[in-house]
């Protein structure tokens, strides 16, 4: 109840602060960059579109789908970006980059690589977890033998049948003393 | 009642060696002295063991009547030739398991009994030797007893022995310490009220019941027979009410001359008329004093008819309501009796005080009501004669005894008990026509043990009123009755003693032991009893024995009791499951084991009722139900979370996933740049 609860709270939070947060990379990293770096910005837009579709068809409001395609979109775009830096940055430069069907394999390709990342690695973690928990179910059944065997099962008992069991226990002993 | 020369089931069957009483006689098992058998039990030989030539014999007191343990501590300062000499008294091992006895030692008479029986016709003793010798012998021993306040009690001709082989020496009078006054002695001779009551129920008497026994035995040495031998005590008695106890004991037999003025004057029924010491005396010295006539009962103008018999006086009367209470009844309730006291006894007071005595009872109704009826009237008909209930009859000062020897027979306790509960012996001291100092503690002991009686529970009732009235009275609770146990120190060894036996109960604790010990060590609150029997909760209980048991054991120094203990460990059992910690019950256990091996009853008490370790053991298993609540919410949620894991480890599993995503990417970056760096 209470995850759920924080988690509708972290979902209203993103959302009402992403239209926010969105105008503000525009306004201070995509407009400069599309000014002052057009060839990086252009290399990068068409090399993010992967990334922007998983932000778009991510139900998650914690948008973990972007945020695993993302890095790894990036890498498949930093080698071009790196190479268009070091040697002519330049739109035509960029243009001819995306000209080659190399270029979108290795940035697509690397967003690919996320992909299976994101849908590879939370099921490895699943597995990982119930095995940690059925550890710990018998650990806690342990504890429980032996809370049994030192206190004996009456420990076992809820507040009503523990009275209810002393009660019997007392008129069996008072029979027995009578006897 | 046994005689004093009928072997009393002799337990000789104990180990023949000699016995030793304290640090001054030994009792010897194998020497019996048929002789010598008393009431109270069988004789054997015994001798002193400090050197000193005295000739003695121990009783050995069987038990089936109360002893009369308060008196011999004054008998043993008579040193007085006309008294066989009490010399000391104790209890002995006796008999299979360990059995213990009231042992008496006297010293030992050098002639034979007087009398073996009272049946056996013998030659008349002469005047002048019943003068000289039997008078000059005893009466001394009597003004001696008289002066300290002892009743003998058993004074008669089969308990007088010859001081030496011919009798030259004179007589000597019998044992009197180890029964009651009265309680062996045959009806003819006592007087007329105590003669009335049951033997045990006879009470203390005093010297002036003596001087009444001791005339009859002097008739009965002067004819040489039993003067009444051809009637029964019924018959003698009705003949004694008749016609006065002089009267109808010598009836047509010629008596020495100048034995008729003693005899007459000790034999008047009439305590105020009868013979004193000081009379007895003056005879003795040559005074001779003008016969008494024994004044006679006031007798009706008309008789009344109950029973199918005309009876002309209060006193027979009374006897005869309360042996037909149903018909009593009707002649109460009919105003038959009221009728006869106001026109043929013309005593209006009497009537009156009868028909108060009637509206006492109709307070109370109930079963007992017609017998209550019945003893309040026959209380005011015969003020003297003793109570008589149902089956009973005792004098109120006699009720203590009775109560005893009612308990050890088993039979009319219940009586007795309803004696005091309807306050029966107070209505007698009212019914006094004249107010005696010396009833008043009747009064006090009669409110007392009402109020006893009252209370049902554990430490009072029957048994308690019991041991309150009779504070020389051994346990006679089955488990420890064979062990004389006087004193609670006592009760503590034969307890030990019978824990070793088969066939012991379950419990050590019974009525009669509670009673007992709420008697004799008032150290406790009567709540503390009460948790004995009553309480269910045998924790409680078996605490509540070794708290009592373990303060009787320190108060009177006894010694380690192992078998006791051991006992009560197959009691404490459950005291060991008030712990809920496992581990502590078997250090528990083996603390009880140590402790009952050491014989230490509180060593035993402290390792059941800890408080520290209760408190803790409380604690504890609050703190391990809270521990279990908790394990059993985790398991459960774990059980959830394993059978839809899904759901919980989706969320996580994206994020692992972004931040795996996150630090290759970094990686990867961080290796690019290096890469445009190093070109």
């Amino acid at each position: 109840m209470a995850n759920s609860e924080s988690r509708s709270r972290s979902r209203k939070k993103s959302e009402g602060g992403g239209g926010g947060s969105g105008i503000i990379i525009f306004l201070f990293v995509v407009l400069p960059a599309s000014i002052f770096a057009a060839p990086t910005a252009l290399l990068f837009i068409v090399g993010l579109i992967p990334t922007v579709v998983a932000a778009i068809i991510d139900r998650d409001p914690e948008k973990s789908a972007p945020l695993t395609v993302g890095p790894m979109n990036i890498c498949g775009i930093l080698p071009f970006t790196m190479e268009m830096w070091r040697h002519n940055h330049t739109l035509p430069t960029a243009l001819h980059m995306l000209s080659d069907p190399l270029t979108w394999l290795v940035m697509y390709g690397a967003a690919a690589v996320g992909w299976i990342f994101y849908y590879m690695i939370p099921p490895m973690v699943t597995g990982f977890e119930v095995v940690r928990w059925q550890g710990r179910v018998e650990t806690l059944r342990g504890k429980k033998i032996a809370l049994i065997e030192e206190w004996g099962p009456e420990v076992t008992l809820d507040d009503e049948a523990l009275i209810q069991q002393q009660q019997q226990a007392a008129a069996a002993m008072a029979q027995g003393a009578r006897r | 009642m046994p005689s004093d020369s009928e072997a009393v089931d002799a337990k000789t069957d104990s180990a023949q060696e000699p016995l030793r009483l304290g640090d001054r006689f030994e009792i010897l098992p194998s020497q019996a002295v048929p002789a010598l058998d008393g009431i109270a039990g069988p004789a054997f030989g015994a001798r002193s063991i400090r050197g000193r030539k005295v000739e003695c014999f121990a009783l050995i007191c069987n038990g089936d009547i109360p002893p009369r343990t308060e008196v011999p501590t004054s008998l043993s300062t008579i040193d007085n030739p006309g008294l066989i000499r009490f010399l000391d008294q104790g209890v002995v091992p006796w008999g299979p398991d360990g059995h213990r006895r009231l042992a008496m030692v006297f010293e030992r008479p050098l002639g034979r009994r007087l009398r073996t029986t009272l049946d056996t016709v013998l030659e008349p003793i002469p005047e002048d030797q019943i003068q000289r010798v039997v008078m000059q012998s005893l009466v001394p021993v009597l003004k001696e007893l008289a002066g300290r306040g002892i009743t003998h009690g058993g004074i008669r001709p089969t308990n007088l022995f010859l001081r030496d082989n011919n009798g030259a020496a004179g007589l000597a009078l019998g044992e009197c310490a180890s029964v009651p006054p009265g309680i062996g002695q045959p009806a003819m001779f006592e007087p007329i009220e105590r003669a009335m009551a049951e033997p045990a129920g006879r009470g203390p008497g005093s010297s002036a019941d003596d001087l009444f026994a001791f005339a009859v035995t002097v008739l009965f040495l002067a004819l040489g027979r039993n003067p009444a031998q051809e009637l029964d005590d019924e018959a003698l008695l009705s003949a004694r009410i008749e016609r006065g106890s002089y009267a109808a004991l010598v009836g047509n037999a010629r008596l020495p001359q100048s034995l008729v003025e003693p005899l007459r004057g000790l034999m008047i029924d009439d305590p105020k008329q009868r013979w004193g010491m000081n009379q007895l005396e003056l005879w003795l010295s040559g005074r001779r004093l003008s016969p008494k006539q024994a004044l006679p009962l006031k007798k009706a103008s008309r008789p009344v008819e109950f029973a199918g018999q005309d009876i002309w006086h209060c006193r027979g009367l009374a006897r005869m309501l309360v042996r037909n209470s149903g018909a009593a009844a009707l002649l109460v309730d009919g105003g038959e009796l009221d009728r006869w006291l106001r026109r043929g006894l013309l005593d209006d007071v009497m009537a009156e005080a009868v028909a108060s005595a009637i509206e006492g009872p109709l307070a109370g109704g109930g079963k007992t009501f017609i017998d209550r009826v019945v003893t309040r009237v026959s209380i005011v008909l015969d003020s003297a004669a003793p109570i008589r209930y149902r089956e009973k009859s005792v004098m109120p000062d006699g009720l203590a005894v009775a109560l005893a020897d009612a308990h050890l027979r088993r039979d009319g306790a219940q009586s007795l008990a309803e004696i005091l509960a309807w306050q029966l012996p107070t209505f007698w001291v009212h019914a006094q026509p004249e107010f005696r100092a010396d009833l008043v503690p009747v009064i006090q002991m009669g409110d007392a043990m009402r109020a006893l009686l009252e209370k049902t529970g554990p430490g009072f009732g029957l048994e308690r009123v019991l041991y309150e009235m009779n504070p020389y009275l051994r346990c006679l609770s089955p488990t420890v009755i064979e062990y004389h146990a006087i004193t609670p120190g006592e009760l503590l060894v034969a307890l030990e003693l019978a824990a070793g036996r088969r066939d012991r109960a379950r419990d050590p604790f019974d009525r009669h032991v509670i009673a007992f010990i709420a008697a004799r060590h008032k150290r406790f609150e009567d709540g503390v009893f009460v948790q004995l029997l009553t309480s269910g909760d045998p924790v409680r209980a078996v605490a509540a024995m070794l708290t009592i048991l373990g303060d009787i054991q320190a108060r009177f120094t006894v010694e380690p009791l192992p078998a006791l203990c051991q006992w009560l460990c197959t009691l404490i059992e459950p005291a060991f499951t008030r712990f809920h910690n496992r581990p502590y019950r078997d250090v528990a256990r083996k603390r009880v084991e140590k402790a009952a091996a050491d014989g230490r009853l509180v060593d035993l008490l402290r390792c059941i009722d800890d408080p520290e370790a209760i408190s803790k053991d409380v604690k504890g298993f609050a703190g391990a139900r809270r521990q279990h609540k908790a394990i059993v919410a985790e398991t459960e949620k774990l059980r959830g979370l394993i059978s839809k894991p899904d759901e919980a480890t989706e969320s996580t599993g994206r994020q692992v996933a972004a931040v795996i995503s996150s630090v290759v990417g970094i990686l990867i970056g961080v290796v690019l740049g290096l890469m445009l760096m190093l070109k």
